[in-house]
């Protein structure tokens, strides 16, 4: 790998593309948050990993956003309020790492920031597909129950700058899409994902957006927040390998295929359950690397 | 061989330190290094290399392969709030090698004294009187450290007991051995050499250099991400769409998933 700085067998990056892929289109959603950390467990360095998994989502998401741009199912005002809110979102998360790379905390932060996220999305994803199973699923969203509109409803509604977005069918304050772009920019650079599986169950819970209006403006958002982010770590950190990107794309398109016929014969509920499962697994070992004493204590600065 | 100053320097030394102990040196060993020129490309591992010589029966053989040094900033983890380990201080290492290789006919300790070893650098003892300038500071403390950490990478091996030999009809002895230039080693020479112990002391019997060299285009994509960053970041971005866009035609994707 040009970039990384090491050798890896390509087809160890093919066959974790294609498991990471197989997952994707097993539970439908994208692989990025699994990729990071199982390229960090092969010995690619974090900000590498985190930078060339940027450029592989870019890739993946190519031909999807293409898609959906045709068949009109992208919301452009909202995805272009997200964007903007993922530019600034996205510099200031690259420029975090060029910081933390300079005094040596950039693997610790990429680390840290891994166990936390997927910690909270294993944990809700797993109690979610619980409360499925057993058929206590909560009707309730965060805009309000069926008796009334909620705080957060009511809030959404006082804000400035309200603005009606008619493909996605709801009208609310710009600051909204603008805040949530700034936060998907900070992780995506942070954590090298395209930050789907934070927008998309907002946008489906809290704004209350149609589900093909969602994927279509989720994935609009995160190729261009993706483009971003490649170029902005590209040229601060020197961390894109698109060899890297590359092996890792061919891989997980083939494993997505299968993932897809696999997938549509499975209840959902327990393979939800499982991919919380996975998702955890992965957080635990991420954890036990931050707790545990290490093997050697001493290692290379700026991640390599 | 000449045509590598750096290393030529370096050879030169090790001569005259191998002139100063008991043997004279007298005809130089030829070693037959297979592959001496390695060329990395997208798909390297790392490279097997098999070192040959006829060298004069009785005698123990080591093989010391070294890479260029450099001066190694690194970062000592420590405790912090007592439970979350993280970076806590610098450690500086002076002139380390790249690499650092070492296969023996037997037992280090078995071959010469210790000071026999220091002057010819050979052990890691050896080695840490080079680069720890002070040996009760940090970096005298974290060295068995510094040692695990190029362990880890393959880039500091030591063997002993790693030479086969074998008698020849003329008296002496064929003597081979292997060693791996790993997938981490940086492109430049390495110096091959190859020394005879005999009653504690040693004689540098033979060297050679191997070269290292990236191909074509991983030097080109290097050179691309290193010196025109803001240029290789739109280049990955467009590859990136294309081979989307390719993969998105051969494959009949274009259903969205959330990353």
């Amino acid at each position: 790998m040009p970039v990384a700085g090491t050798s890896v067998n390509m087809f160890i990056l093919l066959g974790m593309g294609g498991i990471v892929g197989f997952l994707s289109g097993l539970f439908g959603v994208g692989g990025g948050f699994l990729l990071t950390p199982l390229l960090i467990f092969i010995g690619i360095p974090p900000t590498v990993a985190a930078a060339s998994d940027s450029n592989q989502i870019v890739a993946a998401c190519a031909s999807g956003t293409y898609a959906h741009a045709l068949r009109g199912t992208v919301d452009f005002k909202m995805g272009i309020l997200l964007f903007i809110g993922a530019l600034f979102g996205g510099t200031l998360g690259v420029k975090l790492i060029h910081l933390l790379r300079a005094t040596g905390e950039a693997n610790f932060v990429i680390s840290v920031t891994y166990v936390v996220m997927l910690g909270s999305i294993g944990s809700y994803m797993l109690y979610e597909s619980l409360l499925g199973l057993f058929g206590k699923r909560s009707e309730k969203t965060s805009r309000g129950t069926r008796s009334g509109p909620s705080f957060f409803a009511r809030l959404l509604d006082a804000l400035p700058f309200q603005m009606e977005f008619t493909r996605a069918q709801v009208a609310f304050s710009a600051i909204i899409p603008l805040l949530l772009g700034l936060l998907v920019g900070v992780l995506a650079a942070i954590m090298g994902v395209g930050g789907g599986f934070i927008m998309v169950p907002i946008m489906i819970y809290v704004l209350r957006m149609p589900m093909h209006v969602v994927v279509g403006t989720s994935l609009f958002q995160i190729l261009f927040t993706s483009i971003h982010v490649t170029i902005m770590q590209a040229w601060l950190n020197q961390s894109v390998d698109f060899v890297l990107a590359l092996n890792l794309l061919f891989g997980s398109v083939i494993g997505a295929q299968i993932g897809t016929q696999v997938g549509s014969k499975l209840k959902m509920d327990q393979m939800k359950i499982l991919l919380s499962l996975i998702v955890l697994v992965v957080m635990v070992k991420m954890l036990v690397g931050l707790l545990a004493a290490p093997e050697i204590l001493l290692s290379y600065q700026g991640g390599h | 061989m000449f045509r590598y100053p750096l290393l030529s320097v370096t050879l030169l030394a090790s001569l005259l330190s191998a002139a100063a102990t008991v043997h004279a040196g007298g005809d130089r060993t030829l070693l037959a290094i297979e592959p001496d020129h390695v060329q990395v490309g997208f798909i390297y591992g790392g490279q097997k290399i098999s070192v040959r010589s006829n060298v004069p029966a009785g005698d123990e053989v080591l093989l010391k392969v070294k890479g260029a040094t450099r001066n190694l900033n690194l970062k000592k983890k420590g405790k912090v709030f007592g439970f979350l380990w993280m970076n806590v201080g610098d450690v500086v290492y002076e002139e380390v090698p790249g690499l650092y290789v070492i296969r023996s006919s037997h037992k280090l300790a078995d071959l010469a004294p210790a000071d026999v070893l220091r002057q010819f650098e050979i052990g890691y003892d050896a080695l840490k009187a080079k680069i720890v300038t002070a040996p009760d500071g940090e970096a005298g403390k974290l060295f068995g450290d510094l040692i695990k950490l190029k362990e880890k990478e393959g880039m500091f091996t030591i063997v002993e007991d790693g030479i086969r030999h074998a008698p020849t009809p003329d008296g002496r002895e064929e003597i081979a051995t292997e060693f791996l230039l790993p997938p981490k080693a940086p492109d430049g020479e390495y110096l091959v050499e190859l020394y005879g112990f005999k009653n504690g002391s040693g004689t540098l019997l033979g060297s050679g250099i191997i070269t290292l060299e990236k191909d074509h285009m991983i030097r080109f994509i290097t050179s691309m991400a290193g010196n025109h960053r803001l240029l290789y970041g739109h280049l990955a971005v467009i590859i990136a769409i294309v081979a989307g866009l390719l993969t998105g035609v051969i494959f009949g994707l274009g259903k969205g998933k959330a990353h």
